[in-house]
């Protein structure tokens, strides 16, 4: 009996998607009726809010969950999933894993959209280079105030969950608040570039058209640009996918604060704040010299119209372990030479933050 | 207020813009006025900055009465000319585009809906960049490192601080690279001036903007020399280039680049064009556009000067091929030459380098070797990057597929221009040590982006062409 290519095409699919892999290896759950054992937090307190969920909450940066040891994940296509919820986006969370080896690498991801669960999974099996089965994960956070926990598994997927994690890679949009102008975040598929899998939609599309219209001239032509405007129809819809949950992380971190905390928020490493709790202290016209190592150029910028001078009086110290001030003296050092005299503190913003104004001149 | 204050801001040089523009395409009966507003809002930018610039030169302080003064003087100069000539508020103002040049296709159901989809797909594009434009502070650092710092420090200081007992000096230590041109700086200076303050989120709206003045402008100038149905999706594909949408919301000074060398292609070919319309007459006009358009490309960035050598090339080579008198070409080159050389006499006169040696380190590739690791990496960068949808292999698998056409038609113009800007940077990264910059992406990708528009308008020339078919070659050809 000859059946029809089309059913064979389909039971073909069915049993691809139907073959299971590895059976699942870890799995914990945190909520009210999970078993947690062996889990620890640092740096955090664990909590549970009133619906049960589990949460971690901040004692200091960073604070980590980690697996208990032991584990014996087998190093090949192994992937960590997890489902959390935070209270922020444009972070980065980190995944560090540790071998039987002793050896330990860490994958990052970005936390989602805020006060909602999102899943995340990370393929274990890309760092690890000795092939050395897993002794233990972590999960590490920062600059966050909670990050809430409904389940870490870890597991070498059947073909059918690889398909679901390729297809969830191909929607995974990373949020974050600085990026780099120089180019944008290609969306992957595995280790492929999403546009490899476009290019042979292309193809496919443009021999369809090239053979239904062969008894034309100019179809390959034609064929050609149709298929093109098909796939390039399909990049606009899944990147202008990323700019519309961009648009909804924005909504959710920046929509309805002033224009100062939108600043500071999307700016993110303080220097704003500092440089406006600055600002109303030097009178106006006055100048600054700066000390912040890499951030400089960024207090400079915020610092304006307070002018930078070889000469003045105020110093601007900001995030800069290499500056030193000895009180009894009254010296500002930075690694150990004296770069102002006479100096007295006039104000401290956070630990590593301070307006100082010497009366005994600058020594650049 | 705020509002009120931004709307002067934008508005004056979108109105100026736009009456230059009136006034040098007046010959021409194809721009619809929102063309001319979409070409002008990013000339009269430019023209203003350009002012401020030798208002700088000059130790005239740079005050809101100073610049707007300037402002009213242009447009009440341009008025009086109009007026000269007997042109009225009703030729200014009114649509003089014709119908499209292609034939139109038929009006089905499926079609309407086609073009109502992609038509509110970049709206809600447009939306989104003006949304996010006029809402996110300056959030990478290249952007207020390299062009918010330079301008916040001119606005402080009302000048250029050209006092040579100055500490900053030209705007030493605050002006990133002293020899950048100064077009994107002024810009933010300019909305400062009009808002009284240094704005973190309004004094950089300009590339929200212009990418709105770019998208209308491809659409308005292809459904002039094409089709509705072609120019609505060169605009969609162009609106969907990622790495041009993150620059609208930024203050980088690429996009303003691509914008520049947009607009100068368009009236290149308006000028190759036009005698197949039968409007061979004085074309002049788009000629001085043209040159504008070239000069402020390289007003905006030093990579604009890549440009100015591709157009001034092209334009040649048309000039020579057609054997049409070269004093014509004054039209064009007298613009250029105006806003131009002002800059780069001033960096000689100051002693700001214009070049870090790169001459030089071409001259050392023939001994030191050709960095060719830099062309996998560029492969990799335009076919399997998001940065640019698939414009590459569209546009070069048209080019291959229509060749004949493209060399027998006037369009072969503007793939010189696309191709020898493509060879002069690949010529960079090749012999110098700028491939550092493709190597580690820190630079590949934005130069890129100045030329992509210019692409996706000649690939849509180039398909529009292809798909007229051959019963209308003849019409095509030269």
């Amino acid at each position: 009996m000859m059946m029809p290519k089309k059913v064979l095409l389909v039971l073909c699919l069915l049993g691809v998607l139907s073959s299971t892999g590895a059976a699942e290896e870890y799995a914990w759950r945190f909520d009210a009726g999970g078993d947690t054992t062996g889990w620890k937090a640092l740096n955090a307190s664990p909590e549970r809010d009133a619906a049960g969920f589990f949460a971690l909450v901040r004692q200091d940066d960073p604070f980590w969950l980690v697996s208990p040891q032991n584990l014996d994940v087998a190093a090949k296509s192994s992937y960590i999933e997890f489902r959390i919820k935070a209270p922020e986006t444009y972070l980065l969370g980190y995944v560090v894993v540790k071998t039987r080896d002793n050896r330990s690498w860490r994958e990052e991801f970005s936390l989602g959209l805020p006060d909602a669960f999102h899943v995340y999974r990370i393929e274990l099996s890309r760092g690890n280079r000795t092939g050395s089965p897993i002794d233990s994960v972590a999960l590490a956070f920062g600059n966050v105030e909670r990050v809430w926990i409904d389940y870490i598994r870890i597991y070498n997927p059947s073909r059918s969950q690889l398909l679901r994690i390729y297809w969830s890679d191909l929607w995974e949009v990373p949020f974050a608040a600085a990026t780099t102008v120089n180019f944008v975040s290609t969306p992957s598929i595995g280790e492929y570039s999403f546009l490899a899998p476009l290019y042979g939609l292309l193809l496919f599309a443009f021999c369809i058209l090239a053979l239904r219209w062969r008894a034309r001239t100019d179809s390959f032509t034609r064929a050609l640009i149709i298929a093109c405007v098909f796939a390039g129809t399909l990049f606009a819809l899944r990147m202008d996918y990323t700019w519309y949950l961009q648009w909804r992380a924005d909504q959710a971190s920046l929509g309805r604060r002033s224009v100062d905390e939108r600043i500071s928020r999307v700016e993110g490493s303080g220097t704003y704040d500092f440089a406006k709790n600055v600002k109303q202290v030097i009178p106006a016209g006055g100048t600054v010299r700066i000390f912040a190592g890499i951030l400089e150029a960024k207090v400079k910028y915020y610092l304006l119209p307070v002018k930078v001078s070889r000469t003045a009086p105020y110093i601007a110290v900001y995030k800069d372990p290499a500056i030193s001030f000895d009180p009894v003296q009254k010296e500002l050092k930075r690694d150990n030479v004296v770069v102002a005299t006479n100096a007295q503190l006039l104000m401290t913003f956070g630990k590593d933050a301070f307006l100082y104004r010497s009366l005994g001149g600058g020594r650049p | 207020m705020m509002a009120m204050k931004l709307a002067y801001a934008v508005a004056i040089p979108a109105v100026v813009g736009f009456l230059f523009v009136t006034w040098w395409s007046r010959a021409g009966k194809g721009q619809s006025p929102f063309e001319r507003l979409f070409l002008g809002f990013g000339i009269g930018t430019g023209m203003i900055t350009f002012e401020m610039f030798i208002l700088g030169l000059l130790r005239v302080p740079l005050t809101g009465a100073v610049v707007s003064s300037l402002q009213i003087a242009t447009i009440a100069l341009l008025g009086y000319l109009f007026y000269r000539a007997g042109i009225t508020w009703h030729d200014i103002l009114g649509w003089r585009a014709g119908r499209p040049e292609g034939t139109p296709g038929k009006a089905t159901h499926l079609n309407r809906l086609v073009v109502l989809l992609v038509s509110a797909w970049i709206v809600a594009k447009v939306l989104f960049v003006l949304y996010e434009g006029f809402f996110l502070p300056e959030h990478t650092s290249d952007s207020w490192e390299h062009w918010s710092l330079g301008a916040k420090f001119i606005y402080y200081e009302k000048g250029l601080a050209l006092d040579p007992a100055n500490e900053h000096f030209f705007g030493t230590g605050y002006l990133k690279g002293q020899r950048y041109p100064l077009n994107v700086p002024l810009m933010q200076v300019w909305a400062s001036i009009c808002l009284g303050e240094a704005h973190e989120i309004y004094m950089k709206v300009w590339n929200a903007l212009l990418f709105v003045s770019l998208v209308g402008l491809v659409f308005c100038s292809l459904r002039r020399k094409t089709t509705s149905a072609t120019a609505l999706l060169a605009a969609f594909f162009l609106a969907s280039v990622p790495l041009l949408t993150y620059h609208a919301l930024t203050a980088y000074a690429d996009l303003p680049l691509c914008y520049y060398a947009l607009g100068g292609l368009i009236c290149f070919w308006d000028v190759v064009d036009a005698p197949r319309n039968g409007r061979a007459g004085d074309p002049r006009g788009m000629l001085a556009l043209m040159g504008t358009c070239t000069a402020l490309c390289a007003w905006t960035k030093m990579e604009g000067l890549f440009y100015v050598a591709a157009f001034s090339a092209a334009l040649m080579l048309y000039y020579l091929n057609k054997r049409m008198p070269l004093r014509q070409s004054i039209a064009y080159f007298a613009p250029l030459a105006l806003i131009t050389a002002p800059w780069y006499v001033f960096l000689l006169f100051i002693g700001v380098p214009v070049s870090y040696g790169e001459g030089k380190m071409l001259e050392e590739s023939i001994t030191r070797g050709i960095h060719f690791q830099v062309i996998p990496m560029i492969a990799e960068q335009i076919l399997f990057s998001a940065n640019f949808n698939i414009i590459f292999p569209a546009f070069f698998l048209m080019m291959v597929l229509g060749w004949r056409k493209i060399v027998a038609s006037g369009l072969k113009y503007l793939y010189a221009v696309v191709l020898s800007t493509m060879a002069m940077f690949l010529v960079l990264y090749l012999g110098t040590e700028t491939y550092r910059w493709v190597m580690n992406l820190t630079a590949v990708n934005r130069n890129i982006l100045t030329f992509i528009p210019m692409m996706y308008y000649v690939a849509a020339l180039t398909a529009h062409r292809l798909l007229e078919g051959e019963e209308t070659q003849d019409r095509w050809t030269e």
